[in-house]
């Protein structure tokens, strides 16, 4: 009876963007398709807070044999994803509708553009739900193929450039995560399981029996590969390139959602290989990548031209912090990485969002001709102000909250120097996020424009985000400390709920 | 003495014969060019032709230019008589190293070079400074396609090679098709067949060797034409007998020897056959591109070796 | 195992080897795709005969979409995309390092893949020893090809080597992965080459050319 409750809701939220890509496809309407696929991201969203309450009671859900497994951990990226996905959607109808009337895209490029988004937010739920490691890899390279064909919507020189390196960059950072991938699947194999030797659960169990050489060994594929896709830097070329010219929902969704995803596929090894060597090994490595990650986001910050590419340097550095959280360990380092998982899954696209309402607004994405938003724009203005304070970490905004926690905790377990020089490249970051900020928000527009916040649709997303980035800042929701404590005694724990 | 008496078969088969395989590789090229060529015989009547005429010698040449064709003949019909052919081992083994029958070819050609500058004309200067840049970067292809193949079967003694190889399954030594490849790459640079160098021809300004010999007639002429005849046998005769040494007789048994000699018979006219076709399907590449081909030698005998190691 | 098996399993890595560095060293896209084409059909046999050998029938499965989807389906693709391309999209010209030097490299990465499969701890199988080196040598010098090439069409090439080392790497180490996983990684791989397609047309008709060089605008100075 319970497995029975377990597959259906498993099918179901697969099911959704399945019947909704269907839909798109049969209809062909540019005024439906927009509200089919806000539909069904409102019913994944619904789908997952019903998957969310079970898993507080429950701890976890398998469904179909062993093939599916939730635990905590991955009902925080699912709630990331339903989330990020719900609001992007909504954007969206703005969005396309105003590039239609632009005439970037004509009604073909509207169809293929919902097909791919339900797609991708298929793709991307196969993710967390998935007990194979194999059948994450699968679906992992499907979103790198989906959003390919989103980014290459347009028929932009810049675009194609992106969607080629992208393209390239990722296949082969995969090639690797799929060697480590089956490292770690012979290391089971050996360990002495048979038919389920793929699957995370299986994995787990047998860590301990694993050899410790080949688990070094395929630990550094999976954090070279898996953080190709996770944007982990020196990784992270394409990263810019792809979140800047890609349409501005789906960039709030590479940004917020997928860098996500991957890196939940590389904090499901971290446990079986802090099962299988001890935690020291993995958490090394992570700290050395994160420190790079930010130091590196922190310096092309200060360089950048273009409002997207910014954004897309704030999401490096943002992965490098929840790496840092996860490498430096304890429960507060993995609490706080946990939840700024969730933060920025918040925080980010609310400022793509606006810089794409911005850009379309402007006609530009270039910084330096962008001036006066508050005076053009006033909501539209405040809310890329919120967003951007609370991504550079401001109190009273959510991200300061799990900054803080990952930053003491590394004081904690004694790592001084990764911590002095993360706080180091954060203030750098601090003062060239907001300066870049400040000059575009405030003074005076170029060439004067008529004062419009370009429509209700447009605004909504926004606020929906602003105002979870002002709550979680003040207080975390009884059950989301639930979930992510619960996700983080798995981290710490060997990954037993 | 029966053993002698074969040994000295051997060497005056492949010296006989090498105008024959000669033959086959022209005739063959001809048929793949739509043309009917000339016969399988041509190149005895060639060499017969030339000695009964007349010499004319530069008087500018010193002695270096009138003895090469002879060293050049007695340096390759000496390296001749230790290459096992039908019989698994030459009775004149003991001298016969596959590191001596290189050196013979060496001296040849340092002769051959030598000669070409001699005579001062423009020509064999721009032959023996080609000639001198194929030998040096053939040389290290030439040394670890060897080494590959000593250490395989454990020496360089042609015979003792020959012994083992004939002896040995073919299969468990994946490193000798590396060896292989590297092998006829080197034997199309050392008897300057196609992408190397034009054999055809001596009206080329890219030509190789027969810029060298371009001063030549008469008698001197045949003798360099047949030693790189027997040049090109010897060599075709060490790439079957090493790499696939099927047939070839290990005892003094007159059917056995007939066998031995048939099957390589047939052996290397397929090898000239296959070459003469590769040849017609490709063009001569410029002088810089040889490197590359030349790298494809090393890379592969480097693979070689590391198989070699590895197993 | 039989010793015939090994033999020719020997023998066919020595051939998956000679049609990778066919692609290193060679410059025209048509004899890359043709040595991709041979290293396919080579690669399906030892999948056959590893299934055979190990007796799991999903192997032969695997081993047959390998001959239809990388012998067949993707050199047709490429083929039909790049038909109407001028030829001098189709030729390696200018390579960062040149042509005899990367043959002398993969070389060289060949002996470091057989260093490394000897330091990493695997079971003492024969088929293991054999083929493991082969898939890695592969992968590395589908790397080596990736970065080292100016035109778009041979880091396709060197995309689909990567991925045929990688085949052979999960075929030997592991038997496959299960089949559900095998499909789905095929799956990517052919939507993958599909997409490139698309983007190589585009690319040709944007750009008028085909060169690396052209695509990187995107920077940050």
């Amino acid at each position: 009876m319970d497995s029975v409750f377990s597959n259906l809701t498993i099918l179901l939220l697969f099911l959704t963007p399945v019947a909704s890509t269907g839909l798109v496809t049969l209809f062909r309407k540019k005024r439906i398709i927009g509200v089919i696929t806000i539909c069904s991201a409102l019913l994944i969203l619904v789908q997952v807070f019903v998957i969310v309450s079970r898993i507080i009671s429950e701890k976890t859900i398998t469904a179909f044999g062993n093939m599916f497994y939730i635990d905590s951990l991955s009902t925080i990226i699912l709630l990331s994803i339903s989330i990020v996905g719900f609001v992007s959607a909504l954007y969206s109808k703005n969005y396309m509708g105003r590039q239609y009337d632009h005439g970037t895209v004509d009604d073909k490029h509207l169809v293929r553009y919902y097909q791919g988004f339900n797609v991708f937010l298929l793709t991307m739920l196969v993710i967390p739900t998935a007990n194979s490691m194999g059948i994450m890899w699968v679906a992992l390279e499907a979103t790198t193929l989906v959003s390919v064909l989103l980014i290459m919507l347009y028929y932009k020189e810049n675009a194609i450039e992106a969607a080629w390196k992208y393209l390239i960059i990722a296949t082969v950072g995969l090639s690797f995560a799929l060697i480590g991938t089956v490292f770690f699947y012979y290391a089971n194999i050996n360990a002495g399981s048979a038919d389920d030797a793929m699957n995370w659960t299986s994995m787990v169990h047998n860590s301990k029996l694993f050899n410790p050489n080949l688990i070094k060994i395929a630990f550094i594929f999976i954090l070279v590969g898996y953080g190709t896709k996770a944007g982990l830097a020196p990784m992270h070329t394409w990263l810019p390139d792809a979140h800047s010219e890609a349409p501005t929902p789906v960039s709030a969704v590479l940004s917020g959602v997928l860098l996500n995803c991957a890196f939940y596929v590389i904090i499901r090894f971290h446990i079986i290989s802090s099962n299988a060597i001890g935690p020291e090994f993995s958490n090394q490595l992570l700290i050395i990548f994160a420190v790079i990650s930010v130091g590196i986001a922190a310096a092309s910050l200060y360089f950048q031209k273009d409002m997207k590419r910014m954004l897309a340097f704030s999401s490096v550095e943002h992965m490098g912090l929840i790496s840092l959280g996860i490498g430096f360990g304890g429960l507060l380092g993995v609490y706080g990485a946990l939840l700024q998982i969730i933060n920025h899954a918040i925080a980010k696209p609310l400022m793509f969002f606006a810089s794409g309402t911005i850009s379309q607004k402007y006609e530009t994405k270039a910084m330096s001709k962008i001036k006066g938003i508050i005076k053009i724009m006033p909501v539209t203005g405040v809310l890329f102000l919120i967003g951007g304070l609370a991504l550079v970490g401001m109190p009273p905004f959510n991200i300061f909250l799990s900054e803080f926690f990952i930053l003491s905790s590394g004081f904690q377990s004694g790592q001084f120097l990764a911590t002095s020089l993360v706080i180091l490249f954060l203030i750098v970051t601090f003062a060239v996020f907001l300066r870049h900020l400040i000059k575009m928000i405030f003074g005076n527009p170029v060439v004067p424009m008529k004062k419009d916040d370009m429509g209700k649709l447009a605004i909504i997303p926004m606020m929906i985000l602003g105002a979870l980035v002002l709550i979680l800042g003040v207080f975390v929701p009884q059950q989301l400390q639930t979930l992510v404590q619960n996700a983080s005694t798995i981290i710490n724990h060997g990954g037993f709920a | 003495m029966a053993e002698i008496l074969v040994g000295i078969i051997q060497g005056l088969v492949i010296i006989l014969l090498s105008p024959l395989i000669t033959g086959i590789m022209r005739k063959t090229k001809a048929r793949t060019q739509k043309r009917m060529g000339a016969r399988l015989l041509q190149p005895y009547y060639d060499i017969l032709k030339l000695i009964k005429k007349d010499e004319v010698i530069s008087d500018q040449s010193s002695w270096i230019f009138r003895i090469c064709p002879w060293v050049n003949f007695v340096a390759l019909a000496a390296a001749a008589f230790f290459i096992p052919l039908f019989l698994t081992y030459s009775p004149f083994g003991l001298a016969g190293d596959l590191l001596l029958v290189i050196g013979l070819f060496a001296l040849a050609r340092f002769f051959t070079m030598l000669a070409s500058l001699d005579v001062a004309s423009s020509f064999g200067g721009l032959g023996s400074s080609r000639e001198m840049m194929y030998s040096a970067l053939l040389e290290p292809a030439l040394f670890l396609t060897i080494f590959i193949v000593a250490l395989t079967y454990g020496g360089t003694n042609l015979s003792t090679l020959v012994t083992e190889v004939s002896s040995a399954t073919l299969l468990p030594h994946p490193q000798l098709i590396f060896a292989a490849i590297a092998m006829f790459v080197l034997v199309l640079g050392e008897t300057g067949r196609l992408p190397f160098d034009n054999p055809s021809t001596h009206l080329e300004l890219t030509m190789v060797h027969e810029a060298m010999i371009l001063e030549y007639s008469g008698k001197s002429l045949a003798l360099i034409e047949w030693s790189q005849a027997i040049k090109l046998l010897i060599l075709l005769v060490l790439v079957v007998n090493i790499f696939v040494p099927w047939g070839i007789s290990s005892s003094i048994t007159i059917p056995a020897l007939g066998i031995g000699f048939v099957s390589l018979f047939a052996k290397i006219s397929i090898l000239a056959i296959f070459i003469a076709y590769f040849e017609s399907s490709i063009a001569k590449w410029r002088l810089f591109r040889i490197p590359d081909l030349v790298a494809v030698a090393i890379a592969s005998s480097m693979i070689g070796i590391i198989l070699y190691y590895i197993k | 195992m039989v010793s015939t098996q090994l033999s020719i399993l020997t023998i066919s890595g020595s051939i998956l080897i000679i049609a990778t560095f066919s692609v290193v060293a060679r410059r025209g896209f048509i004899d890359w795709l043709n040595a991709y084409r041979h290293q396919s059909i080579v690669l399906a046999g030892v999948t056959a005969i590893i299934g055979y050998i190990t007796g799991i029938w999903e192997i032969y499965i695997a081993a047959a979409l390998t001959l239809i989807v990388k012998s067949i389906i993707i050199p047709k693709v490429l083929t039909y995309v790049t038909r109407r391309l001028e030829i001098e999209f189709k030729t390696e010209t200018n390579p960062y390092v040149s042509l005899r030097t990367s043959v002398i490299i993969s070389a060289l990465l060949v002996g470091l893949s057989y260093f490394l499969t000897q330091q990493i701890p695997f079971k003492s199988d024969p088929v293991v020893n054999v083929l493991l080196p082969v898939s890695m040598a592969q992968f590395f010098i589908g790397l080596f090809v990736l970065v080292n090439r100016r035109t778009v069409l041979s880091q396709v090439v060197g995309l689909l080597i990567i991925e045929n080392g990688l085949f052979l790497f999960t075929m030997v180490l592991t038997h496959g992965v299960s089949l559900i996983i095998e499909i789905g990684i095929f799956v990517d791989i052919l939507v993958g080459i599909v997409i490139s397609s698309i983007l190589l047309f585009r690319m040709g008709r944007t750009f008028d050319s085909l060169d690396v060089t052209n695509i990187e605008n995107l920077r940050d100075d």
